[in-house]
């Protein structure tokens, strides 16, 4: 019909130039502070310095230490989610009556912010008062462990605090790829004497490729910016041993006033992420036949 | 030649072990998934528990599972506030006025933008992939420059400001989530619209908003909770006046007492929204996660 | 030996029951069909017997054994699906030879058995393709490729044609003859069409309502239906019934009055008595223009010429009737008001639909 271009483009305008507002102005301003120094005084205005910011963080230590915290707390989540998310998908995939209600309760730490979650869990590891010390002892005689403070019992305790919040969301996303393999295919696997072992192996695991793949992409990313569940869990303690790339962002930035570096940084987290956004949109094309 | 008497034949009858075996064998996805709804489950009973017990017997014994000494106590201090903090309620309300306009924001926003893209196809296949990748760059990434702006602009602490940045950065979740939807309709009953005369704003107002209403719910929903539960640009670029729910439950945290109780009821308060919406919305969580998860 | 024996077999979906007490023999190497309505159970036993439904209660017996709890592969069977099933991320030699890697046959052996498959069912040109790149009838080639790449006992085909064009419909249906006819195996069919189920079939299998009507060759099936829904079931255009009170009936005759208010005599013992309702039927093609031992009034409405016969089609009264015209002298010859029929063409059928007189020339019924 006449006019239908105008009309979308219209439509689409608005949004558009709210997204480049929000996105690009404050990357491109970011990106001119990240090589000027700034002073804590915020009458001295900030003074060009080209990649001295970029080699200050490469030599921070806590800067590193972050990134490997982070990179440990990366591979390990990502295992388990994928892992037990398929596992729980499977079982799902399994059951008829009852499925809803499972899904539905599976679903509810998914709601819970993850602020008020690193809060609970951070309550629940105490070690005089927790509860996960009292059914440790109670349960199985264990003396209490001081979680948040040693590690690597602090790193353990984010981990299963990530892992409770974040599994059932793969598993809900794998449970949606399962259900779009027909069900004649898995008949048939079975009448060429595939142990129920072999067709996970060779049928069920391979055609879900583009749904872990999808599943990743949201973990990976939602591990990178990890914030409030690490801060109010543990704090980044002991020390600075469990402080995660997100948390030393906020450091830089509002509790060392370095905005300078904490503009660098935040320029390369915007780089990192960009940069894995496009490979699992590489790796998703090619899985899908 | 391979004649097919080479081929092996696949193993014959065995004696096959009795029923109850083959019984158990059918139960084994409940041994999987029973464990994890308690782990699941677990911290969110213990929450709905200690806000309702007094602060000693919390410390005595940390868990009981059905404990018989209950108390209002605890509620009573968020909600009538102290010392140290407002009433919840205010938080609450805040939370909920910031939640709703923004979410409206960005559905008017969100919902055309997808529908003009998705039934009309402008921007080619760049277009669609540019907005999505805007879900790619998280707030926190970018908190240092917008800080710095909203000092610059006197954002800070402003109900604008955050109705503002949480609007326009959800609208990519929008986009994405709606646009599935969007391509599923049929256009016959809107190019009906136009055969009777209807320009695009009433057909698109009239036909397509109601026939997308399910997607636009979903949205809403994820919307909102995404929102009702984000800390970091809260706390960052408000938290005095402007101060959310997520912003002042940390400061139960750094009273002088343990106030496990009152974090609990706080705690509480603040999750029934989503508790409630995730309970209602499972069977269009499970579709439409599905639905646009491949995109 | 590759018999099959289903023994009292139940099955139920929760409160509804799918098939209610199945007993059937099927010979060594006959091509079985299970013919039927939708929802009448052929699938559900085909699956039970397959291995993929487990029965509420009752016995499978496979070549003498009970293999109720037996997987699929350990009874022998193999089966090709409706939608064919072929394994979408595998190209077409993989999806041949999965069957022969879950029994760990050795990769050379696997390798000749798949060129072997593929040269039978003509698809050796296609082994690097996948699924999404191959025709309707290239994928049903591939699963029965799939389906024979192994020795089975039992073949099993569910619909297998049903989604295929109608002439490629008709040239699968001699490559299933003639694979039959190779393989000398035990096979069974499920179809809902009466057509593909007389043209393959040794003995078929009419089922309806989760039990079994009737078992037989087709010819038997055909002439000899033991009930009215078998009788209404084969046969297109379909078998004429006239609705009809009994008059009289003893020694050697009975005597009929139709629904035009007409009255027929049939000279044969027919078990009923005076005063039931009872069922007339006749073949379109039993029924003729000349002169017989019964007369049937006939309004005809509308003809068909079709080339080499033709239909009428047309009321007896309250009962709709059809007659299949054939040429005498190149022209049609056209009934005048009345059709007539030999006696032994009539089937009567109560009103509970049993059959109620026997015919005196009664094809071969027996499966070989």
């Amino acid at each position: 019909m006449r006019g239908s271009r105008r009309f979308a483009w219209t439509l689409a305008a608005p949004s558009l130039i709210g997204l480049v507002l929000v996105s690009v102005v404050p990357i491109v301003f970011m990106a001119r502070t990240a090589f000027q120094k700034f002073s804590p005084n915020p009458r001295v205005p900030p003074r060009w310095a080209g990649l001295d910011n970029f080699w200050a963080l490469l030599d921070d230590p806590q800067f590193l230490g972050a990134i490997s915290v982070t990179g440990i707390l990366l591979v390990v989540c990502l295992t388990l989610q994928l892992s037990i998310g398929f596992a729980l998908a499977w079982a799902l995939y399994h059951i008829k009556r009852g499925r809803a209600v499972v899904i539905s309760l599976l679903l509810i730490p998914t709601a819970i912010a993850p602020l008020i979650a690193g809060i609970v869990w951070w309550m629940l590891f105490n070690t005089r008062f927790g509860a996960v010390n009292a059914v440790l002892g109670g349960a199985l005689g264990i003396e209490p462990i001081q979680w948040t403070i040693t590690m690597p019992y602090a790193l353990i305790a984010i981990i299963v605090a990530t892992v409770w919040q974040t599994v059932p969301f793969v598993a809900v996303i794998l449970l949606g790829g399962l259900t779009t393999i027909p069900e004649e295919v898995l008949d048939a696997s079975k009448v060429d004497g595939a142990s129920r072992w072999r067709e996970l192996r060779y049928i069920v695991l391979p055609l879900l490729k583009p749904f872990f793949l999808v599943s990743s992409l949201f973990m990976v990313i939602d591990l990178l910016r990890l914030y409030e569940l690490p801060q109010f869990l543990t704090t980044g303690g002991p020390g600075n041993e469990t402080v995660v790339t997100g948390m030393y962002l906020f450091k830089l930035g509002f509790t060392f006033f370095d905005l300078g570096r904490a503009s660098m940084m935040s320029l390369l987290y915007v780089i990192v992420l960009t940069c894995i956004g496009l490979l699992f949109v590489r790796l998703m094309r090619q899985s899908t036949p | 030649m391979t004649s097919i008497s080479d081929v092996r034949r696949p193993t014959g009858v065995r004696a096959r072990p009795t029923s109850f075996l083959f019984r158990l064998k059918t139960c084994w996805p409940w041994l999987i998934l029973l464990p994890f709804l308690v782990f699941a489950l677990f911290p969110v009973y213990w929450i709905i528990l200690t806000a309702f017990r007094p602060r000693s017997d919390i410390f005595q014994s940390p868990v009981d599972l059905l404990p018989t000494n209950l108390t209002l106590d605890n509620i009573r201090y968020v909600w009538f506030g102290s010392e140290a903090n407002a009433p919840v309620v205010n938080f609450l309300g805040t939370s909920l006025i910031i939640g709703v306009v923004a979410t409206v924001f960005a559905l008017l926003l969100g919902v055309t933008c997808a529908y003009a893209v998705g039934r009309f196809r402008i921007g080619g296949s760049f277009l669609p992939a540019f907005i999505l990748s805007f879900r790619y760059v998280p707030p926190i990434a970018l908190i240092v420059p917008f800080w710095m702006l909203f000092r610059a602009l006197g954002l800070l602490d402003t109900y604008t400001g955050l109705i503002l940045i949480y609007g326009l950065f959800s609208i990519p979740l929008i986009f994405w989530l709606l646009l599935g939807y969007v391509e599923a309709a049929p256009r016959d009953l809107e190019e009906a619209a136009y055969v009777d005369g209807a320009s695009h704003w009433k057909a698109m107002i009239h036909i397509a908003l109601p026939v997308l209403a399910p997607g636009i719910a979903i949205a809403a929903v994820f919307t909102f909770i995404g929102i009702w539960n984000e800390f970091v640009l809260a706390y960052q670029l408000a938290g005095n006046k402007v101060a959310t729910i997520t912003v002042y439950l940390p400061r139960l945290r750094t009273a002088i007492a343990e106030l496990y109780g009152e974090i609990a009821a706080a705690s509480l308060l603040a999750v029934l929204p989503g508790i409630f919406f995730a309970a209602i919305m499972q069977r269009f969580l499970v579709r439409g996660l599905a639905f646009g998860g491949l995109k | 030996m590759s018999s099959i024996e289903f023994r009292n077999i139940r099955k139920s979906f929760g409160a509804v029951e799918a098939l209610g007490g199945i007993d059937l023999e099927i010979p060594d190497g006959a091509f079985c069909v299970f013919l039927g309505p939708s929802g009448c159970g052929k699938t559900t036993l085909m699956r039970v017997l397959a291995g993929l439904e487990m029965q509420t209660s009752g016995d499978v017996v496979v070549a003498g054994a009970v293999v109720n709890e037996a997987t699929p592969s350990e009874r022998g069977v193999g089966m090709v699906f409706q939608s064919y099933a072929l394994y979408p991320h595998m190209n077409v030699r993989e999806n041949l030879r999965f069957p022969l890697k879950m029994s760990d046959q050795t990769k050379d052996v696997s390798d000749r058995r798949i060129d072997e498959v593929a040269r039978i069912l003509q698809v050796e040109h296609l082994l690097d393709r996948r699924p999404s790149q191959l025709s309707g009838g290239q994928k049903q080639r591939v699963a029965i490729g799939r389906t024979i790449a192994l020795d089975r006992s039992v073949f099993l085909f569910d619909e297998p044609l049903s989604n295929l064009d109608a002439d490629l419909r008709v040239e699968m249906r001699l490559e299933l003859q003639r694979l039959h006819k190779r393989l000398k195996s035990t096979m069974v069919y499920v179809t809902h069409d009466q057509i593909e189920a007389m043209a393959l079939a040794d003995m078929i299998v009419i089922m309806r309502g989760g039990v079994i009507e009737q078992v037989g060759t087709p010819d038997a099936l055909y002439s000899t239906p033991d009930n009215l829904f078998v009788a209404t079931f084969l046969g297109s255009p379909k078998m004429n019934v006239l609705k009809a009170t009994v008059v009289e009936a003893s020694g050697g005759s009975a005597r009929f009055r139709l629904s035009s208010g007409d009255e027929i005599t049939v000279r044969r013992d027919v078990r009923t008595r005076a005063g039931q309702e009872v069922s007339l039927c006749i073949r379109p093609e039993d029924l003729s223009v000349a002169p017989d031992d019964i007369a049937l009034p006939l309004d005809v409405e509308m003809t068909e010429f079709l080339g080499p016969n033709g239909y009428a089609y047309g009321t007896s009264g309250a009962d709709k009737l059809t007659i299949q015209l054939v040429r005498r002298n190149g022209r049609f010859d056209l009934p005048q008001g009345k059709v007539h029929a030999s006696t032994d063409a009539i089937h009567i059928f109560g009103e509970d639909g049993t059959r109620l007189v026997d015919r005196v020339h009664a094809p071969k019924g027996e499966v070989a």
